[in-house]
């Protein structure tokens, strides 16, 4: 017969026992279930070493290839087989709290562009502004500027203020900037470039550019049959300071010479165009295109087989011109055209409703560019008065997009020996944040959470208490052999 | 369409990089000869058929068999970068007709005017050239050595002289240069005192019959116009 | 071995030993205070010299001009002397504390230094310094007595070696600055004496200081012909005056070097500036100068140059326009069969100074083919006393030209002003003619090689065939039912007639057809470019452009499509017509015959008929000729001038110039302004407003907004979208 005492410290033990078993299992089951029901984790990008910038590629590749994988793995089957090509794959949070390298821009970048939606927060602390200028392919040699902020949450209030050494070329709400990215196109920039954000006639970050020099352009070689659209492409292109080869045969033993057409490289040329069919080879124009050249195919060239190869574009359907557009604000609908059926990975320059009229895509290490439009001289001659401007502005542009241009890096980073020791010349290194706002959009502000539990979570039991617990079961057994027997 | 059927491809005949434009893909030339509403337009109605004849004979390029009439004071004209115009009559402008032939020009069009008087001191004459002037500016003397006259055919002397010339009609010259208003140096407006207009004005058939083709600097009119 | 003396004796000796020691002591303490003295003048002498040269310095350093130039030099003197003589003094004050510092006693210790007595001596002047009897007996007594003449001695040689050495510094301090002084005055009376030496040479007539060119005045005397008397303006940079008129600038101070004169016409402004060389003469005019130059027809620039000196005067060239003439009657060109009445005429005249004459000029051509003949007649002119408005009116006989079939006669306005000049021309109206029809084109058999053209006909059967069925139509309900029919069914019968006419006239114009008015149907195997559904001819899908192709039976002609909606109005009029339904009838053929005046506007008649038409047989003839060619290279075009780009150029570099010469700004802005008015009127009025700004500027003003305005109407700076493809897209 136990005594009162032991039955109470009995009690008393095997309850704090029970108390402390499902205490530890309730957490045990929360620490699995609860990680899910938060927001995804938030990845830190700290490093300042610039040779572990591989080490932090490679350890942010798979942290995101983590975050996607479980974000994949958590859904619904009938959700993941139904829905994975539309949705997308997974959503990384990422804090920079530090100016990441080329190499970890990369990766963000490709996984971007993967499909993995990537919303980051800048968080180095730098509340900067990125301005860059580039000269414009053409003989104009205009200089265009672009700009991004790269702090979030700007207050109205605040703008953005362009100037060069003349004076304010243009200034804007920096929540105008932030959401539409605007480039600035500028005939004659007189240097130093500013660009200041300001708050209350207060100066809150400020950036500024070098005025990259302006290089001779290569001449650009013309295939075309004679007739009036290749007598106004050659004239628009001269005029805009173009220098133009080619040759048009008038007769099977007359041919009418312009410049000194030579052999299609990139070292005469930045740019063929093929304007009709049967004029040059493929090989030719691929050879062009793995040295970096640009190729521009337009009108009936459209229609020659071997050139659909090159393209990667084929004519969906024939739009005839519509009587009358070329005097409207769509001048180019007045003229006949193609409508283009363009591989996935070429970029629409004109569309038409849903048809695509010029589109441009890489090919080897230059550049592809298509337009259905035919007749183009029309534009010029029946137009209204500002239409020669406009034609000449248009095939400038045309050009310029594909237009060969010869990059050299900085000398300092190319040794005796021609090898390159020094990985400045990345793009986007000359500002690393705005390449990243470029890559991955525009920053935001995210939450802070924690990737680890909080020690004052109410929903599991604090530690000591555990401790307690058992601590008073061990009592209780200390209680019971001294108690045994007493009755 | 049109011009698939009118076109003889001589693709492949040379290849690349050297290959060079052929004619067969383009809308065909059409010559187009300009009416206006003053005086004797169609003073000449064989000369088109006889330039599209010589175009066709001695070029490859693509060309249409008939040419056609264009109202000044349309719009029209500009759809014909190359327009010819003549007559015997006095001309005046109408300010539609100016207008448009201002833009014409200003845009990149090549108007050929042709005394078919053949006379200096005759009323087309004296009254197209004030019209020319207020259009387009002064016409001063195109030299010998401009490269219309190499465009196709090589004409060292210049415009060729026609038979209305040697026979002394009109105003009894042999004229030495034809008469230009050059935009920069792009020839805009070409005048001629020298009546190729009832030089060409003949059917094309009887062609065969001249011991030298008297419409080649037609052809160097046509081929300087699309090409330059 | 000397006697030894008394105590009394000893007293005396002793009391003069020391009476002498003493006086020796006070003589070298009066050398050691005039060397110390002496020392202490100097360097207050050189401190002074010194910061009066320093304060010189700063003075003319840190004081801007205008300054300068309201300080009096007496001021920029007597400042630095005073501060100078201040430091002097001070430097005396403090350096004197160790003059007055030499006592007897320190004398003696200094004495000590050099003699060595042990100390004797300063305990011996202490003891006389204060009082106490000397006992001449003592043992210091003797001591000074015997040693002091020594050290005394000694002292007296070092007192040479310290005023030697105490001078020697504060001297060179004071010789050096009075050398840096006298050098500095040397060089700047150098540099003075030497540019009033280049200002001789360069201006060989006689002394005279560099001035800006004063205040001239302009005088505008308008060209005779105008009538106009001269205007006169005071001290002014930018005149508008007409084309000819003479520009007098009159100054009163010396002459100018030279006055040069530039046409700004180009709109570039710099390059061939001899070809643009302005004529302007220069003369001296009592006390001072005149010179003249002659507006022409676009902005001059007029530099008057004294040496370094420029002064500018744009004068804006305004041209004198030729009368402007609008001919009201006749309004339009007409065909008259004969000639009947006498032809009013009538036109508005206006010019922007005065009208001298205006005239009808009417030219009346004859003839055909080769033989044409070509009158000039002159009717209603009329002179004016220099009006701007005018109306003029005439009455033209047209009976009396004697005119004949196929005559035209042109009728213009022309109008004179009073410019001589006579390469410009006279003003002139449009031209209306007027042309004698031939018999020809009214006969039934024409004569011409091409018969009359069939919309002639057509127009006036369809009017008649209307009129007709109006009548018949307002009779409609007087007549018998029977009879109605009868009548409509014969003006049916007409209708379809003239609905084959002009049939005809569409298929003769597609296919060369007569009489091609036959089966059409979709599908038929031939195309004609029209086809026939339901009686009515419609254009098929295949040349909905208008045009038809070769190789059938078709050359490529216009289809006339007024015509074509005639013919269908016609079918429609028949048919109402046949079932003797007139009403409906009359808007079909309204229609029609509003179509057929369509046609007959839009294919103008040929004088002498129809010319043949030639189609050349391309493929027969295609390269046939034998002749070979060279064509020749194609020479490129030249680039279009980039005329905004220089003059952004040089609107930058008038920027920053405006921060350091406001003048010299004014001047490029206004011949900027001035090349601009010409080609464009937008940034020469944003340059006025940057001239105005400038003009009203003073010290400080912001004038930056004016400029970025100007900069901006340049249109060198324009937002672009931001593009996928990384070049941008398509403008």
């Amino acid at each position: 017969m136990r005594s009162p005492a032991e039955t109470l410290a009995r009690t008393v033990g095997v309850g704090a026992l029970l108390i402390a078993l499902i205490a530890a299992v309730t957490t045990a089951w929360r620490s699995g279930d609860g990680q899910p029901r938060r927001p995804n984790a938030v990845l830190q990008l700290t490093t300042h070493n610039r040779h572990a910038d591989s080490a932090m590629a490679d350890a942010v590749r798979e942290a995101i290839v983590r975050t996607s994988a479980h974000t994949v793995a958590q859904r619904p089957t009938s959700q993941r087989l139904g829905q994975e090509a539309q949705s997308p794959a997974a959503t990384v949070r990422l804090r920079v709290t530090s100016v990441p390298a080329a190499s970890v821009r990369a990766v963000l970048g490709a996984a971007a562009s993967a499909g993995v939606t990537t919303a980051w927060e800048n968080a180095t602390g730098v509340r900067a502004l990125a301005v860059s200028v580039s000269r414009e392919l053409s003989p104009t040699r205009a200089s265009v500027i672009s700009f991004a902020p790269t702090m979030q949450a700007a207050s109205p209030a605040a703008s953005m203020v362009l100037r060069d050494a003349g004076g304010v070329l243009d200034s804007m709400p920096v929540a105008e900037a932030l959401v539409s990215s605007r480039r600035l196109r500028v005939a004659r920039l007189q240097p130093p470039l500013h660009a200041d954000v300001m708050r209350g006639g207060q100066l809150v970050a400020q950036a500024g550019a070098q005025i990259p020099d302006a290089r001779t352009m290569r001449r650009v070689r013309l295939y075309a049959a004679p007739g009036w659209d290749g007598k106004f492409v050659v004239a628009a292109l001269e005029e805009s300071g173009w220098s133009i080869d080619g040759a048009y045969q008038i007769a099977p033993t007359a041919i009418v010479r312009f410049g000194v057409p030579s052999t299609l490289d990139t070292a005469r040329y930045a740019a063929a165009i093929v304007l009709d069919s049967g004029l040059v080879s493929v090989r030719t124009l691929r050879a062009l295109l793995a040295q970096g050249g640009g190729v521009l195919i337009a009108g009936n060239a459209l229609r020659d087989p071997a050139l659909r190869t090159l393209v990667g574009a084929r004519i969906d359907e024939d739009r005839a011109a519509i009587a009358g557009a070329l005097l409207t604000e769509q001048p180019r609908l007045g003229l006949p055209a193609v409508h283009l059926d363009v591989a996935p990975q070429a970029t629409v320059l004109e569309r038409e409703g849903r048809a695509t009229v010029v589109a441009v895509m890489r090919r080897d290490v230059g550049r592809v560019l298509v337009s259905g439009y035919r007749d183009s001289w029309r534009w010029r001659m029946e137009g209204n008065d500002e239409a020669a401007a406009a034609h000449r502005a248009w095939w400038n542009a045309l050009v310029s997009a594909v237009a060969f241009e010869s990059v050299t890096p900085s000398g300092a980073g190319i040794a005796a020996d021609g090898t390159l020791h020094d990985t400045s010349f990345w793009p986007g290194d000359a500002a690393p944040l705005a390449d990243l706002a470029a890559r991955l959009g525009v920053p935001e502000s995210l939450p802070l959470i924690p990737t680890s539990p909080s020690p004052r979570d109410g929903r599991s039991l604090p530690s000591w208490l555990l401790f307690a617990l058992a601590a008073a079961a061990l009592v209780c057994e200390w209680a019971l052999r001294r108690l045994r027997g007493a009755a | 369409m049109v011009a698939r059927r009118y076109a003889v491809s001589t693709a492949g005949k040379l290849s690349p990089p050297h290959a060079v434009g052929v004619p067969g893909a383009g809308a065909p030339f059409v010559f187009a000869t300009a009416q206006y509403d003053s005086g004797d337009w169609d003073s000449a109605p064989m000369v088109p058929a006889n330039v599209i004849d010589a175009v066709a004979r001695y070029t490859s390029l693509a060309v249409a068999p008939q040419g056609v009439v264009v109202p000044l004071s349309s719009e029209a004209c500009f759809q014909y970068p190359l327009l010819f115009l003549t007559g015997h009559l006095p001309v005046r402008f109408s300010a539609r007709e100016v207008d448009v032939l201002r833009r014409y020009l200003r845009r990149g069009g090549l108007l050929f005017v042709d005394d078919h008087n053949h006379d200096v001191d005759g009323a087309f004459h004296k009254t197209v050239r004030e019209e020319i002037a207020r259009v387009a500016g002064a016409l001063v003397a195109l030299p010998k050595t401009h490269p219309l006259y190499r465009a196709f055919f090589v004409f060292d002397n210049g415009p060729p002289t026609t038979s209305h010339e040697m026979n002394g009609w009109g105003d009894n010259l042999v004229h030495e240069h034809l008469d230009a208003v050059l935009f920069g140096t792009r020839l805009a407006v070409l005048y001629s005192n020298k009546d190729y207009s009832s030089e060409w004005s003949y059917h094309p058939d009887n062609k065969r019959f001249l011991s030298v083709d008297n419409t080649k600097f037609a052809v160097n009119l046509v081929v300087y116009a699309l090409t330059r | 071995m000397s006697a030894p003396k008394t105590p009394d004796a000893h007293r005396a000796s002793a009391t003069r030993t020391a009476d002498a020691v003493m006086q020796d002591v006070s003589t070298i303490e009066r050398a050691l205070r005039t060397t110390l003295g002496f020392r202490v003048a100097l360097q207050a002498t050189g401190a002074g010299v010194a910061s009066w040269m320093l304060l010189q310095q700063l003075l003319s350093a840190a004081l801007p001009p205008s300054m300068r130039d309201v300080l009096s030099p007496g001021v920029l003197l007597v400042v630095p002397l005073m501060a100078s003589a201040t430091v002097a003094a001070l430097c005396v004050v403090m350096l004197w504390r160790n003059v007055g510092a030499i006592s007897p006693v320190r004398t003696a210790l200094w004495i000590e230094e050099h003699g060595g007595t042990g100390f004797a001596l300063v305990t011996w002047v202490e003891q006389h310094r204060a009082g106490q009897a000397v006992d001449a007996a003592s043992t210091l007594a003797e001591v000074v007595g015997s040693a002091s003449a020594g050290a005394l001695q000694a002292s007296r040689e070092a007192l040479g070696r310290l005023a030697r050495r105490a001078m020697l510094g504060p001297v060179l301090f004071l010789v050096g600055a009075i050398a840096v002084l006298v050098a500095q005055s040397a060089v700047t009376v150098i540099s003075q004496r030497r540019s009033a030496a280049g200002r001789d040479t360069s201006a060989p007539s006689g002394p005279r200081a560099a001035v800006p060119l004063g205040p001239w005045r302009v005088r505008i005397v308008p060209p005779t012909y105008t009538k106009r008397s001269a205007i006169e303006l005071p001290d002014t940079n930018a005149v508008r005056a007409l084309s000819g008129s003479r520009i007098e600038i009159v100054g009163r101070d010396a002459m100018p070097d030279s006055v040069v004169g530039r046409a700004l016409s180009d709109g570039v402004g710099e390059g061939d500036s001899a070809a643009r060389g302005r004529m302007v003469t220069l003369a001296a005019q009592g006390s001072g100068w005149h010179a003249a130059v002659t507006a022409t027809d676009g902005p001059l620039e007029v530099r008057a140059l004294r040496d370094r000196f420029a002064k500018l005067l744009l004068v804006e060239g305004i041209a004198d326009s030729v009368p402007q003439l609008l001919l009201t009657t006749p309004a339009r060109d007409s065909v008259l069969r004969t000639v009947t009445a006498p032809l009013g005429l009538e036109a508005t005249v206006h010019d922007d100074l005065g009208l001298v004459s205006a005239e009808f000029e009417v030219v009346v051509s004859s003839g055909e083919g080769e033989q044409f003949t070509v009158r000039t007649v002159r009717v209603g002119a009329r002179t004016f006393a220099g009006e701007r408005d005018a109306r003029l009116r005439s009455v033209l006989d047209l009976a009396a030209l004697a005119l004949g079939p196929g005559d035209v006669v042109h009728m213009r306005a022309v109008a004179r002003d009073a410019n001589p000049q006579q390469s410009r021309g006279v003003g002139a109206s449009d031209t209306r003619s007027i042309r004698i029809a031939r018999p020809s084109e009214y006969d039934s058999v024409a004569v011409e090689p091409a018969p009359p053209p069939d919309v002639d006909k057509s127009l006036l059967s369809q009017r008649m065939l209307l009129m007709l069925t109006e009548r018949l139509d307002a009779r409609r309900a007087r007549l018998d039912a029977v009879v109605l029919r009868s009548e409509s069914r014969k003006l049916a019968i007409d209708q379809s007639r003239l609905r084959q006419a002009v049939g005809d006239a569409v298929f003769q114009r597609l296919t060369g057809e007569q009489g091609g008015e036959h089966a059409h149907s979709v599908g038929d195997g031939h195309d004609h470019g029209v086809e026939a559904i339901g009686g009515k001819l419609a254009l098929s899908g295949v040349n909905s452009q208008g045009m038809l192709e070769e190789g059938d039976d078709a050359p490529v002609v216009a289809i006339n499509t007024p015509l074509l909606e005639a013919y269908n109005a016609m079918w429609d009029a028949g048919r109402a017509l046949e079932q003797a339904d007139t009403r409906s009838a009359i808007p079909f053929m309204r229609r029609a015959l509003e179509s057929i005046e369509r046609a007959r506007a839009a294919s103008r008649l040929y004088l002498r008929g129809r010319p043949p038409t030639v189609i050349v047989d391309i493929a027969k003839v295609r390269l046939a000729g034998k002749d070979t060619s060279a064509p020749a290279q194609r020479e490129a075009r030249s680039a279009l001038p980039t005329t905004s780009l220089g003059r952004e150029r040089r609107l930058l570099a008038a920027a920053s110039l405006a921060v350091t010469d406001a003048r010299a700004a004014r001047d490029s802005l206004a011949v900027l302004r001035a090349e601009a008015l010409a080609d464009a009127p937008l940034f020469a009025v944003a340059l006025t407003s940057v001239l105005e700004s400038l003009t009203a500027a003073r010290e400080g003003t912001e004038v930056t907004a004016p400029f970025v305005r100007a900069r901006r109407v340049l249109g060198g700076i324009q937002r672009v979208p931001s593009s996928s493809w990384s070049r941008g897209g398509t403008p």
